[in-house]
Parts: structure tokens; sequence; C-alpha cells
């Protein structure tokens, strides 16, 4: 298969994909996009949102449209490691004897949610994100590579401080995107309505599956990114990091620390998706622009003064965006075009 | 591989009317910041007084840096990168050019890139997504050009003492160049060893430089021109008390001037020209007038004669032919040649007419060309008899010239082998008689001794040896004679100089003091109680004698002798009228007392001089031409007539 008939299957692939995704889920484009978009550059997304907006059948609905096995793991704060990963247990065989056998996790399997991942002590917290790094569980001595393709949407809830432990910013960085999930708007809450107080059922038929997903994964990194996109995703990076030369000056003022590197990563691959799902062949400023908040709100790290100002780490990247030039220094005397 | 070829041909073009563009907006900017600054440099200049020579640097520095701006950025190549991005700036379309040129052939991805590069790029028109338009930058340079326009109009405000100050300045430089010119021409014509005129030329020189340097104010330049002038005024005091000096200055003022050993000589072949002419050198003058007035008379009835429809009857023939007779006698008695006389009588009995005026005619030029004659040879005879016999009446009279050449001869016969005690002792007994007038000549006196002294005792050449270095202190003496004439000229300069700073006056309008000599103490020019101040000697009008109009042709100033121009006309507004006057008894006329000058005691000036340095300025104003032609005969007949 050509290249562009590569790319073509897979934007019709996406198209009917959030389609399908749409027969179950009303609104929230915004976080099917970056769900989507984070399952073929092969991250893992952090939902936030108040309960009952649908995490957790968004994620059920990826599942059956992408054929790919489903497990729900509820975070709470007895949940030990070993309720993820799994344990050995000791089992009475056939013929009698007795052995240990090593009992698989929720975690083996291709889409995992995490719901209220925050409420986990931090001990179970590092059994679900080593997993998510290294793609293996270590369980009974030994290392089990997780199904690939492995997703991990993990939730948390925003209003619910009392017994939660935050994630460590370490552990927040290996998310691949932070999707804030809103309330949904007048129609689509009437529409929501309709569609479950009515007895309105739908399926979700699949549309891809594991070994497709992986194909596209890879079609996504050979995305071509020129020089001056890159270097504009560079210099939005290095504009949160304070304490800098290349520090934008609201950095200087709101944050503790910037993004790392792997949200540089993170940047680029969400563009490279974002311009395959366009139907492009390459990546443009404005993908850099769309993946920025929820590629970066996540790594930034407020300080003190943000806090007792009430600044969100979106308000400091949409400040960065706007004073950021696209180009670093443009060509002489540029004639102002007049569009063709 | 024909996609990219594609892509690169259209982004090079793009590239090229980029480069055009920021030409022209580098040219308007350029503009916008010249006209800002030639605008204000224009309102500067209208209340700040400066040299104009900023306003041409201004304008200077403003074409070239609309020129140099546009230079700079036509030279200024724009890579294809920078067109690619460009283009996908302005067309939207999401750096996919930029990308198609970033990748390379082996590039999985490079042929879609390419391919779909391509389809964008067939569309795009550049001078629809980059006209040529007027950038922002002509906007804002209309006002100030408009403002610089208005400001053509607006005359410079500059105040009296301004104004004042660089009339002066142009004064100073003006009599600068003047002086220099002047002192060029002079030393053209100034022997290097006339030392007095040679140093106040020099003087004049550094004088006319340091005022043509333009650095001096009118106070400075002025007190440098009077510094000067009495320097130099110092200067020809100290010569003019020289009785060397004194008796060249009396030949020079006689009518005759410095005769020339050089006149006598021509006289012979004159003489003998004129002898060869029937006793011509007798005829009187006015009686030739007369005679010619006659011929002329006699022409003119001739000529209306022979034009009247009726002819010439015999009457008229026989009166005409009396009238011809009559002359040819007149001209017999008065010694001339009647030929022509002769012949016109013969042609005017065979009804000659148009021969007859050509004889007349003929009669007339030569009755002309022997007055020339006449009077060429009345002149010389005037020098010849002017100049003195010997060395001592040469010397008495201040004839350097002659004294010099009388001087050579005694050396030539001196050192000649074949001198005779006689011609020695002749030589001997005038440098006796010399010896008293020498002494006023300074070391004249002294060789002229020594020469005795050397002759005396048989010692010839050593008296030739002596009586030539006489001849060289005498010839130095009218060196310096010479160059006293410049160094009042150079006193006429600068005392023009110093009417033209001291009145500002312009150099044209103000005038120098009244040339010629004169006598006398008084200010002004002219003789007896005008006398020049400063004693005899006057300054010369700077510059007369510098002008060189020996190439110049006037046909309308031709003498009168050689073509005929008619009787000369008065204009209606020079005819006098009279008036009628009517008097009445009694009734007392109109009248205004003015005063006169003081005219009591003895004059001053002995009448002989006065008389010939009055004749001297006529004539000077006759040659000039600064008498009205209609009276110049009547001025001629007068101070020729003055005994």
């Amino acid at each position: 298969m050509s290249v562009e008939q590569s790319i073509e299957a897979f934007r019709q692939d996406y198209q009917q994909l959030k389609a399908e995704i749409g027969k179950v889920i009303v609104g929230h484009e915004a976080i099917i996009d970056g769900t989507l978009s984070a399952i073929f550059a092969g991250g893992h997304v952090l939902l936030e949102g108040v309960p009952g907006l649908g995490k957790t059948l968004l994620v059920r609905t990826l599942s059956q449209a992408l054929s790919l096995s489903f497990s729900r793991v509820q975070f709470t704060p007895d949940l030990m490691p070993a309720d993820i990963v799994g344990t050995n247990l000791v089992v009475e065989r056939s013929d009698g004897s007795k052995a240990f056998e090593f009992q698989h996790g929720p975690i083996f399997a291709h889409l995992i949610l995490a719901d209220e991942i925050n409420r986990a002590t931090p001990k179970t917290q590092s059994a679900m994100l080593e997993a998510m790094q290294e793609r293996m569980v270590t369980a009974g001595g030994a290392t089990r590579p997780l199904d690939q393709p492995f997703f991990v949407l993990a939730t948390q809830n925003p209003i619910d401080q009392e017994g939660t432990y935050p994630l460590p910013e370490a552990q927040l960085d290996r998310f691949f995107f932070k999707l804030v999930v809103t309330y949904p708007t007048k129609e689509e809450l009437k529409e929501v309505i309709r569609r479950t107080t009515e007895g309105f059922e739908s399926s979700v038929a699949p549309i891809l599956d594991g070994p497709t997903i992986q194909r596209y994964q890879e079609l996504v990194r050979q995305v071509p990114v020129a020089e001056h996109v890159r270097d504009y995703a560079v210099r939005l990076i290095l504009a949160t990091h304070p304490d800098t030369e290349n520090g934008a000056p609201i950095s200087q003022q709101y944050l503790r620390f910037g993004s790392s590197p792997r949200g540089a990563q993170t940047l680029i691959v969400a563009a490279k998706v974002r311009a395959l799902t366009d139907g492009r062949f390459n990546v443009s400023f404005e993908d850099i622009e769309a993946c920025l908040l929820p590629a970066l709100r996540h790594r930034l790290i407020l300080n003190f003064e943000a806090e007792a100002e009430g600044m969100t780490t979106d308000q400091v990247l949409e400040n960065i965006l706007a004073n950021t030039p696209r180009e670093a220094v443009r060509a002489q005397a540029a004639p102002q075009a007049t569009g063709s | 591989m024909q996609d990219r070829l594609f892509i690169e041909g259209r982004l090079r073009e793009t590239a090229r009317r980029m480069r055009l563009h920021a030409v022209w907006v580098a040219g308007w900017r350029a503009m916008l910041l010249g006209a800002g600054l030639w605008a204000s440099t224009l309102v500067a200049y209208k209340l700040i007084p400066f040299s104009s020579h900023w306003l041409s640097l201004v304008a200077w520095f403003w074409g070239g840096l609309i020129f140099l701006s546009c230079l700079r950025r036509g030279l200024q190549p724009i890579p294809l990168e920078s067109a690619a991005r460009w283009l996908d700036r302005a067309c939207k379309l999401k750096e996919c050019l930029a990308s198609a040129l970033e990748v390379s052939e082996t590039h999985r991805w490079s042929t879609p890139l390419w391919r779909d590069a391509r389809g964008r790029l067939t569309g795009i028109q550049l001078d629809r997504v980059m006209p040529l338009t007027l950038p922002i930058q002509a906007r804002y340079c209309l006002p100030w050009l408009l403002l610089a326009a208005i400001l053509e109009w607006v005359p410079a405000y500059r105040s009296q003492a301004y104004l004042e100050e660089v009339a002066d300045q142009q004064r100073i430089e003006v009599a600068g160049k003047k002086m220099i010119e002047f002192v060029r021409q002079e030393r053209q014509e100034l022997p290097p060893e006339a030392t007095s005129g040679q140093e106040s030329l020099d003087a004049l020189q550094e004088l006319g430089e340091q005022l043509a340097a333009g650095k001096l104010n009118r106070q400075q330049a002025l007190k440098e021109v009077v510094s000067a002038r009495e320097r130099i005024e110092e200067a020809s005091r100290a010569w003019r008390e020289d009785p060397a000096i004194s008796r060249l200055q009396q030949a020079a003022k006689s009518p005759l001037g410095m005769v020339n050993p050089s006149s006598s000589k021509q006289q012979n072949p004159l003489e003998s020209a004129l002898a060869a002419m029937e006793s011509a050198t007798d005829a009187d003058p006015q009686a030739m007038k007369q005679l010619n007035d006659q011929l002329q008379s006699l022409a003119d009835t001739m000529q209306q004669a022979s034009q009247s429809q009726a002819g010439m009857d015999a009457a008229t023939q026989q009166a005409l032919g009396d009238q011809l007779s009559q002359l040819a006698e007149q001209a017999a008695a008065l010694g001339l040649s009647s030929e022509a006389l002769q012949q016109a009588m013969q042609h005017l009995a065979q009804a000659q007419p148009s021969q007859l005026l050509s004889d007349l005619k003929q009669a007339q030029l030569d009755l002309e060309k022997m007055l020339a004659l006449s009077e060429a040879l009345k002149d010389f005879q005037a020098q010849q008899a002017a100049a003195g016999q010997d060395l001592a009446e040469q010397l008495q009279r201040g004839q350097s010239l002659l004294a010099e050449a009388r001087l050579q001869d005694m050396i030539r016969d001196l050192k000649a082998p074949t001198t005779d005690l006689a011609r020695r002792q002749s030589i001997l007994n005038e440098l006796k008689q010399a010896l008293q007038p020498a002494g006023d000549y300074g070391e004249v006196a002294k060789w002229l001794e020594k020469a005795m002294g050397e002759l005396g005792n048989g010692q010839q050449l050593a008296a030739s040896d002596s009586l030539e270095e006489a001849a060289a202190a005498l010839e130095s003496l009218t060196q310096q004679f010479e160059g006293m004439d410049a160094m009042m000229a150079s006193l006429g300069m600068l005392g023009k100089a110093q009417m033209s700073l001291g009145n500002q006056m312009s150099w044209g309008q103000s005038s120098g003091p009244a040339s010629g000599f004169s006598n006398g103490k008084l200010p002004g020019g002219g003789v007896g109680t005008w006398g020049q101040e400063g004693g005899d000697w006057a300054y010369r009008d700077p510059g007369a004698r510098s002008t060189d109009n020996s190439g110049v042709t006037r046909p309308e100033l031709e003498a009168r002798g050689l073509t005929d121009r008619g009787e000369a006309t008065l204009s209606e507004g020079l005819i006098p009228t009279q008036v009628r006057g009517n008097m009445q008894q009694g009734r007392p006329m109109a009248s205004m007392a003015i005063k006169g000058l003081n005219l009591r005691g003895k004059s001053q000036v002995n009448f002989t001089e006065a008389l010939e340095a009055a004749q001297s300025e006529a004539a000077n104003a006759l040659n000039q031409d600064r008498v009205p032609r209609a009276y110049q005969d009547t001025v001629r007949d007068y101070f020729s007539e003055l005994e």
C-alpha cells in the first residue's frame, strides 16, 4: 500500500471511529480526538472531570470500536499493587498437587481504565505507572510483558481532594495527554437524556484492531516535520522553563518547573497524528498549537504565587502561545500577502 | 522528481518577486526617511541661516540612501526556504512547501509530499498573492513631500544683520579675487628688477589671497586693507622723495611722455618718405582740413546732381568745373598732389559722373592720408625737439632712456680701438657737463666721475666699464620708476577695495581715485584746487592699463577718415532748446545763491604744467571715448588751441 493510500485509509478509519464512538458518546469531540490521538501516538491519557460525564463509557466504547480487550480498575485507598498487576496464587492441579500460578491482574488488557487513580496509594500508583512506562510488569519474580497495543486511560476527580494522593510530577509526566472533561452543552445534555432515558440502545461496531492500530502508530511516526516547525515546538517548550534565557516572562513569574523533553516528544507526535487525521503529509504550526495544552498542562509545576493568584497551567500556556512567534527570524521586508 | 523541480522553479520565481518587493519597500522606506530629513532640514534652513551646501548634502544623502537601500535589498538573495515559508504563510498551505523542500529524495514520503505541494502551487498566482502596491511608507511619505514642496515657496527668514554679513563676505571675496587678477596682469608687464613695484604687488597678492579665502569679517578685512595701503604709501613716499624719480616723473608728465630712443630712429625713413611727397611736411593741417571739407561738399553736390532725373545741365557742369579747378589750385598752393583733381576735371568734361565721383573720393583719401602723415611727423619732430641733445640735457630733462642710449654710444666708442683723441675729448667734456645733473641719479654720478678720472688718465676700457655701471644704475632707476606705476596702481586697487568694503558698495560701484597726473593737495581729480591728495602722483585706475582690446573689432568706431559715416547727429534729447525769455522790467529774476570754493591766494600750480595735464586728460578722455561723439571735435579743438 502506498503512503497516500495508507494515509487515506487512516483518515477514513479515524473518521469512522469517531462516528462510531459518536453513536454512544454525545459531544466531547475534543476528548475523543485527544484520546484517539494518544492511542495512535502510543501514549496514555489522563482524563480529569467531575463524575458522571461519561469517562468510563467513553473508554468502554473505545475498546469496542478498537476491538481491544478492556479492563476497569477502580482505585481506592486500599487497593494494592497486586490487585492491579496480579499475584501468585496457590492452585490445585488436576492431579491434586498444589502449585503457585500467576493470576494476571486487570492490567493485562489492551485498554485499561484506571478510575480515580489519585485515590490509590503511591505504592499502588507506582505499580500502575511502571506498567505504563515499561509496558511490562514484574510480579512473582518474573517480568511479564503486556499485550500490545497497551493504553491506560486514567481518571481523576478534580473536586474530591480529601483522601486522595495526587500523582507526583514525575508520574504525571508519563501521561501523553491530560484531557479535561467538561460539562456537556445544553443540546448535548438533551441528547444524552434522550438516549439514556428513552431505551435508546446503540451498538458499536469494531472499526480497527490491534495490529491495525500498531500499523497506524508506525505510520504516524513517519510524518515529516519541517525544521522551522520543529523549532517552533522547541521554543514553546523552552518558554515554559523559568530562570532560563528562553523562558517566557509568565514562566518566570508563575512556574516552578517547566516541561521535560518528554513534553516536546509528545507535542511533535501528537501534531503528526493531527496532520494525518487532516489528510496532510506534513506537520503545521496549527497542529503544534492545537496539541500544546493537552500535551503540557500536566507537565508544568506552578509556584506558590500562581496558586495564590489562582493561575492555571492552561492560562500560562495560552500566554506563552500568544507571545511566541511562529518563526524566530522572519525574512527581511517580507511582503504582506494578500492571499491566493 | 519533476514535481520537485517544478516546486523549486516556482519557489525561485517567488524568491525573485520577493526580492523585487523588498527593493520596492526599501526604496519607499528610504524615501520616507529622506523626505522627513529633507523637510526638517528645509524648515531649519528657512529659520536658521546656514550654508545652502547642507541642503545639497541632504539631497544627495537622500538620493544615495534610496539608491543604496534598493541596492542592498536587491543584492540580498532570498533562499528558497524563505520563499517556501512565506508562500506557506501567505496562502495558508500549512507548511506544505517548506516540508516538501526539506524532505530528501530517499524519504518514503517525498513523492506524496511533492505531489501535494505541486498541486497546491499550481493554483497560486504570484502577482495576486504579492502585488506591487504602494506600501504604507508611501502613505506617510506624502505629507513630508507636500510640506517640502510648500516650503520651497516660503522665503527664508534672514535677519538684516545676516544679510549684511553675507553681502560683506561676498564683497570681501570679490575684492580679493580682483586683487589677485590685477597682480597677475601687472606682473606680466612689470620687469622683475622693479623691486618697488614687485614688493607692492607681493603685498597686494598676499592681501588678495587672504580676502579671497573668505575667512575675514568686514572689520578685519578693512583693517588689513588699510594696513596694506599704509605700508605701500610709506614705501611710495620714500621713492617719491628720490630726486632721480622726480626727474623721471617730470619727463613722463610731459605730453610727449618718456622719449624713446627708438622713435628717433624712425624719423629718417619717415622723413624720406614724406620728402618724396612734394613738400607735404610743411602743409598747414587746418588748411588741409578745409580743403577736405570742400571736396566733400563738392562730392555731395555731384552726387545729388547725378541722381536727379534731369541730369547735369551745362550750367551746373560749368560751376562744378570751376570749383574743381579752384580746389586744384588750393591743393597746389598747399604743396599737395592734385593728380586726382585733374582727372576729376577730365571726367567732368567727358560727362562721366561716376568716374568724377570716384576721383573726388580718391582725392579726399589722398588728402586724409597726407593729413595723418603730417600730424605723425609733427609729433616725431616735436619729440625730437624735446629730446636732449647731450647727456647733460637728457639727464636734466629726466630722459633716462635717451641718456642710457647715449651712454651706450660712449661705451661703444671707448671700447673701439679706432676712436680718436677728439672723440675721447668730446666724451670727456660731455661727462663733465653731465656730472652736475647726474647728482640726482644716485650712483650714476659716482660712476660718471670715476669714468671721467679714468678717461682723463687714458684708461679707456676702465672708463667704459665705469660707464657701463652708470648705465646699469640708470636702467635700475628707470625700472624702479616703472615699478612706481605699479605701486600707484596697487594703491588705487586698495583704495577701491577700501571704498567697496567701507561703504558696503559693490566693486563696480566703487571707484578709485581719478586717473592721470594731477597737481595740488586737495582731494578730487583735476587740476589746480581740485588736485589729488598726496602730491603729484595720482592713482592710476586699476585695470585701465590691463585692458587689451586689440582683438576687438568695433566697426561703428572706425576712424572717420577711412569710412564715410555722414555727419554725426545729436539725439533729440541732447539738442539744446532755446526758449524765448520774457523779460519784464522791474520784476526780479529767480536767483539762488550757491557757495563756491574760496580761490584766494597765489596759485600753487605752474600754469604750464596744469595746461599740459589738462591737455593730457582731454586726450585720454577722447581716446577712451568718454566724450560724446558730437562733441569730440569741439573738445579736441578747444584743448589744442589752449596756449
